[in-house]
């Protein structure tokens, strides 16, 4: 026998629908409504025009040159770095986890006085470097620092991840079978965590082309030299309108693809798991 | 022959133990969960290193601890197949099957060979180039089989080779392994935790109880008293 008073189950249905569907509408929409308006503040004539400024296509060349740099120095110390550190013991072990993960919720702006306290003309080490006439802070070498600073615990968390999670029985056969360690490592270990690297190497490309506190803080902002996509947006905001609109919009876009990567390389099962 | 005396401290025991495995011999290793059957093999192995005691294959000696003595695992020249086959899932069989040979720098030419043979060996020619993830639970460990005999290997290790194989495959692999160590003259040593399995391959058989020999003898020779209890325990 029914309770009296109890909503109808058709009822009950609908309005678990109606919910459901309010939900996801109003978390979509405050997502995507910021992306969109960014596309309509602008037409496509003024968009393709500003694509040729000057500080536009220096700022995004920088962007990328200074991004593929440090993906790829997070690829190359990283990739090893995460293994040896995922197999061995050695004092001190969990305070080097804390420490990688330490740039994900650190402001970027902290990471940026960090470094500049360290490399800045009167830092830590910096000092030694004035005195031999190189100077680190407010160059490109900066930008990358702060970009590989802020960045590679994207890779480093994942590559550790997969490498603590990897079958040991593949490593093992491969010695007995009278490979050594570095080989079982490129022939079986690399190939085998391919796909889950590669997603992580994407996620700290688009934290560094996307990298803006730790940059401004210890690179500055010159153009050419310095003044990344992000800082572009920033003065673009304050100077050229339809500058800033257009390089935020192409890091919309490339966000976007990086997200689809993302998302296209996870879907791809790793063969061992 | 094999010669080995083991002693390593383990989590909860420790393991102390002594055997020889004549050329030709199948030795198998029964015990529980945990009794520290692939511990013994992974020691042989040099994947891990014993606390003390001394390991011998022919006149190699593997490792002895009193003399710091340790022959790296690529020396060993043990043709080892893990308990999940640990065939290597983006490589075809004939890739798998070749890794140790082509890691030992032989010609193509040997290589082709030997993989052929063995392929043939063990029914695998129509699978040579399909990748080895995609592989049934039998044909894998097959995969795994071969690819360990094709170095040519001095002793033959097989951890729980039968546990995921259906009653067919189990038979299959049962036979080549019978077969390929009579025709080699290599000590091998089987792990298993299932007393049927002990006593339809093995020529002597041993049980491991927390790391210590519980029994020692031929495995038609097993008392029914330690068979069936064990049989509770470790059946599978």
């Amino acid at each position: 026998m029914k309770p009296s008073g109890s909503i109808p189950e058709q009822y009950r249905r609908t309005i678990t629908y109606i919910a459901a569907g309010f939900l996801i509408l109003s978390v979509t929409l405050y997502l995507a409504l910021p992306i969109a308006a960014l596309f309509l503040r602008i037409t496509p004539d003024l968009f393709f025009s500003s694509l040729s400024d000057p500080q536009v296509t220096s700022a995004l060349w920088l962007s990328l040159f200074t991004s593929v740099i440090s993906l790829g120095v997070v690829i190359l110390v990283g990739t090893p770095f995460a293994y040896v550190h995922t197999r061995c013991s050695y004092p001190g072990k969990v305070l080097v986890d804390t420490l990688i993960d330490l740039p994900l919720v650190l402001p970027p702006a902290v990471a940026g006085v960090a470094l500049l306290v360290l490399y800045g003309r009167a830092g830590l080490i910096g000092r030694y470097f004035t005195m031999a006439g190189i100077s680190i802070a407010f160059t490109t070498l900066a930008v990358i620092m702060a970009q590989i600073f802020v960045a590679s615990p994207f890779y480093l968390r994942q590559a550790k991840s997969l490498f603590e999670q990897f079958d040991l029985a593949y490593e093992q056969t491969a010695r007995t079978l009278g490979a050594s360690p570095l080989r079982t490592f490129l022939a079986i270990t690399l190939p085998l965590t391919a796909g889950g690297l590669v997603s992580g190497a994407v996620m700290t490309f688009g934290r560094a082309l996307g990298e803006f506190g730790a940059t401004i803080m210890f690179a500055g902002n010159l153009p050419g030299v310095t003044q990344t996509m992000p800082l572009a947006v920033y003065v673009g905001m304050e100077s050229n309108l339809a500058s800033g609109l257009t390089i935020s919009i192409l890091l919309v876009i490339i966000s976007f693809i990086i997200m689809i990567a993302v998302r296209l390389l996870s879907s791809k099962k790793v063969q061992h798991a | 022959m094999l010669e080995a005396v083991i002693t390593k401290k383990l989590r909860d025991f420790t393991l102390d133990l002594s055997l020889n495995v004549h050329p030709g011999e199948i030795f198998v290793l029964m015990g529980t969960n945990g009794s520290g059957k692939s511990t013994t093999l992974n020691i042989i192995a040099g994947l891990l290193y014993p606390d003390s005691g001394c390991i011998r294959l022919n006149e190699t000696l593997f490792c002895k601890p009193a003399g710091r003595i340790d022959l790296p695992i690529e020396d060993r020249r043990i043709g080892y197949v893990f308990q999940n086959s640990a065939v290597f899932p983006h490589l075809t069989v004939y890739e798998n099957i070749a890794f140790g040979l082509r890691v030992r720098k032989f010609s193509r030419r040997e290589i082709a060979e030997r993989v052929e043979h063995l392929t043939g060996l063990m029914e695998l020619q129509d699978h040579a180039h399909i990748k080895a993830g995609n592989l049934s639970g039998g044909q894998k460990q097959r995969v795994a089989l071969a690819r360990a005999l094709a170095i040519e290997p001095l002793l033959l290790m097989l951890d729980e080779p039968f546990t995921a194989l259906d009653a067919e495959s189990t038979c299959i692999v049962k036979n080549l392994t019978r077969s390929v160590v009579a025709e080699m003259q290599i000590p091998c040593i089987v792990v298993t935790h299932r007393v049927s399995d002990g006593r339809d391959i093995g020529d002597r058989a041993c049980i491991l109880s927390s790391g210590k020999k519980e029994w020692e003898g031929r495995p038609h020779e097993l008392p029914d008293e330690i068979s069936s209890c064990k049989c509770e325990l470790c059946s599978g």
